[in-house]
């Protein structure tokens, strides 16, 4: 069973790749929250304190992070080995057997990547750290620590979480019926389960009675505020099989598709894509509303300050961003850049059938391309609805002290958006140029 | 109708000449897998290629279709030398001469039945209408499955939907790899009928085939061995061509 194990992670490495871009990054974010601490320990309360606060932020704000990408493209992983499953059930490997192995994978592939994201992190946190407070009121002169038993903890506490999260995926590994062999089944629409129409409550609520709780009093809460934005993307992320798929097919009618064809096939596959699996759309989302809510949040409570005391707040430094979104932004667009790669072997074979139709070279990599942007922009059209109602309800609940005008951190999002596109469309388009340069029945015979 | 059996007599539509084809083995040699193949397709011939297991027909019909670089030889298309031509040129053939029904993984998987049939069209900016479209599929036994993807058919309707991309395409030439492979007999008896409904006329089909029955249906039937043409048999019952192939492994296999 163990070499089963193995031997099955080393075959399908492509695909196990993604979770282990994902945990590594994640990896890395985590153990720049944990080198905040460690630089703390040992100095004067008020320094640890500041620093445990901006970690324990980070930190949670990751923790979304990993949640909303891992769970699905642990699912993704999944989905993309369903033959395999149900081969083994064929030569006698129960169901039970096979979610066992899948959770011994992940496991497996989730200490790899803590790992190894930890250690590429290790050589860069002195300088992340300095550059990270440089621009914070009084942490500046700390000495950047970091120490192997923190390090050695963070490994396990990503692996614990990404473990976790991909608990519901590995079930339904086992859930694969043999019959599957036969045929690559339609997997299914991705549908909001009840776990997911209860998460939706939750981070709604939340996010709504954080927006209202903000007015209550002048000068609530600092923390509060910077996790109202956080919350308001993860009810997006949340509601995503339920907005994402309808509003593609929507917005893309714009344009139709006499325009070009790969503009028609790239509609069509992104459409196909984003029904069967969340999992790049969701990680978009949260690299373009993460940043933008934020801003949107923190600029109109600066707005509020301003309008009431006369005085200008500040701006959010560029040291300050990195260490508070730094971290799970890396993990969410290596989550979107890595679930692109994972389905590479569709686009292969989509680009071998429509040379073979008479399509160009020109044709395959502009459709590669479209599907790209198609993504990115349906991701920053519902990141544009975040801030939309971060911004207007922190203003309307400001509002109650003093009357205050929204601002929605549009700037911030559409850079993140611009580097969503390079990412996305460079890990969609490279792999098809490279099967460009191969023979045609060899692209589409490799299984 | 007029059936050229590899004639000159005006109607050549495809040749090979002495090709050749090596893949580098795992030990830096290389192994030949197509040896000094020389071959004509006539206009509105169905020709069919047979062989034992590796013998190299779908390597042939690859290099003959330009989806797969020969070694040494050429192939002649029209006239035109595939391996000469600009990626541009080619894909222009691909467009408007060529069709394809490979084995498997013959749709594109997010466009529904009618839209992968109207593919060719599109791509080589000819119109045509929805309707012509699903004429096609209803001649294939797909009527009221237009809208299905390739995910939510069978494997035989899959197949059918692309004979029905051949047919609404009308290339003049079709290459087919095993169309019934996956098939059971009568799907498969279908499928042949359909492909047989192709050839004629201006068209012409090259098939590579298990099935006995199939190959019986063609006007010519080359048995490929060990990448040589072992022989090449007229109008040939099955059991005619159950022979020849007999003949081809039990030498293979000395
Ligand atoms: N990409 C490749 N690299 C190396 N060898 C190859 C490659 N493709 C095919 N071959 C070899 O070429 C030979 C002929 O393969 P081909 O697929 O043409 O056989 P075939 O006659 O179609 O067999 P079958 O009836 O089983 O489909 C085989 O021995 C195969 O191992
Ligand atoms: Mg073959």
């Amino acid at each position: 069973m163990i070499r089963l194990v193995f031997r099955d992670l080393v075959t399908n490495v492509p695909i196990w790749l993604g979770a282990l871009v994902v945990t590594a990054a994640a990896g890395a974010a985590v153990s720049v929250a944990a080198g905040l601490i460690t630089s703390g320990l040992g100095l004067d309360f008020v320094y640890l304190a500041g620093l445990t606060t901006l970690a324990s932020i980070s930190t949670v704000l990751t923790i979304i992070s990993i949640v909303a990408v891992l769970g699905t493209v642990a699912r993704l992983t999944v989905d993309l080995q369903r033959r395999s499953y149900a081969l083994w059930q064929l030569v006698g490997v129960s169901a039970a057997r096979v979610t066992w192995i899948v959770r011994a994978q992940l496991t497996i592939v989730a200490l790899l990547g803590s790992a190894l994201g930890t250690l590429i992190a290790a050589a860069f946190i002195p300088a992340i750290l300095r550059f990270g407070l440089s621009d914070s009121s009084g942490l500046q002169e700390i000495e950047p620590r970091t120490q192997p038993i923190a390090q050695l903890i963070v490994i396990l506490f990503v692996t614990a979480v990404v473990v976790l999260g991909g608990l519901k995926a590995s079930r339904r590994a086992g859930q694969v019926r043999a019959i599957e062999v036969l045929r690559d089944a339609d997997r299914g629409a991705a549908r909001m389960g009840v776990a997911r129409w209860i998460l939706l409550a939750l981070t709604l609520a939340l996010a709504l009675l954080s927006t209202w709780s903000v007015g209550k009093s002048a000068g609530g809460g600092a923390g509060q505020l910077l996790l109202i934005g956080p919350l308001y993307t993860a009810v997006a992320v949340s509601a995503i099989p339920l907005v994402a798929p309808p509003l593609l097919r929507g917005w893309t009618k714009v344009i139709p598709d006499r325009f070009s064809s790969a503009w028609f096939l790239a509609r069509n596959a992104a459409s196909f894509s984003v029904g069967r699996s969340t999992a790049t759309i969701s990680a978009l989302v949260v690299t373009i509303a993460l940043p933008g809510s934020f801003y949107a949040a923190f600029t109109t409570n600066g707005n509020f300050v301003t309008a009431s005391t006369g005085e200008s707040m500040g701006a959010l430094g560029p040291g300050s961003f990195l260490i508070l979104l730094g971290g799970p932004l890396l993990v969410s667009l290596a989550g979107a850049t890595a679930t692109v790669l994972m389905a590479t072997r569709t686009r292969e074979q989509e680009t071998a059938l429509v040379q073979a139709a008479g399509g160009g070279r020109g044709l395959v990599l502009l459709r590669a391309t479209w599907e790209a942007v198609i993504l990115v922009v349906t991701a920053a059209l519902i990141s544009v609805g975040v801030q939309l109602v971060t911004g207007v309800g922190m203003a309307l609940s400001l509002s109650r002290i003093t009357a205050t005008v929204p601002s929605f951190g549009f700037g911030p999002a559409a850079i993140a958006a611009a580097v969503c596109i390079l990412a996305v469309t460079a890990a969609s388009a490279l792999p098809v140029a490279s099967a460009l340069r191969r023979p045609v029945r060899a692209v589409l015979a490799a299984e | 109708m007029q059936k050229s059996a590899g004639s000159t007599d005006g109607g050549l539509l495809l040749e090979a000449q002495n090709l050749t084809k090596a893949y580098p083995a795992a030990d830096g040699s290389s192994v030949e897998v197509l040896r000094d193949v020389s071959l004509t397709v006539g206009q509105g011939e169905f020709v069919a290629i047979v062989g034992p297991s590796g013998s190299g027909k779908s390597t042939l019909l690859y290099c003959l279709a330009g989806l797969e670089p020969y070694t040494s030889g050429r192939v002649l298309l029209r006239g035109r030398q595939l391996d000469q031509l600009a990626p541009k040129a080619l894909a222009a053939i691909r467009r408007d001469e060529v069709g394809f029904v490979f084995q498997s993984f013959n749709l594109i998987p997010s466009l529904t039945a009618h839209q992968n049939v109207a593919l060719p069209a599109r791509l080589a900016h000819r119109a045509v209408s929805a309707s012509a479209v699903d004429e096609v599929l209803a001649s294939v036994g797909l009527q009221g499955r237009e809208g299905f993807r390739p995910g939510q058919l069978s494997g035989g309707q899959q197949q059918r939907v692309a004979i029905a991309r051949v047919l609404a395409a009308s290339p003049s030439l079709v290459f087919a790899d095993e169309p019934t492979g996956a098939l059971d007999t009568q799907a498969g008896a279908a499928v042949l009928e359909l492909l047989r409904r192709v050839a004629g006329g201006e068209r012409s089909v090259v098939m590579v085939t298990h099935d006995l029955e199939a190959a019986a249906r063609a006007d010519r039937v080359l048995v490929l061995r060990d990448g040589m043409v072992h022989r090449e048999l007229l109008r040939p019952t099955a059991s005619e061509v159950l022979e020849a192939l007999t003949a081809a492994a039990d030498e293979a296999s000395r």
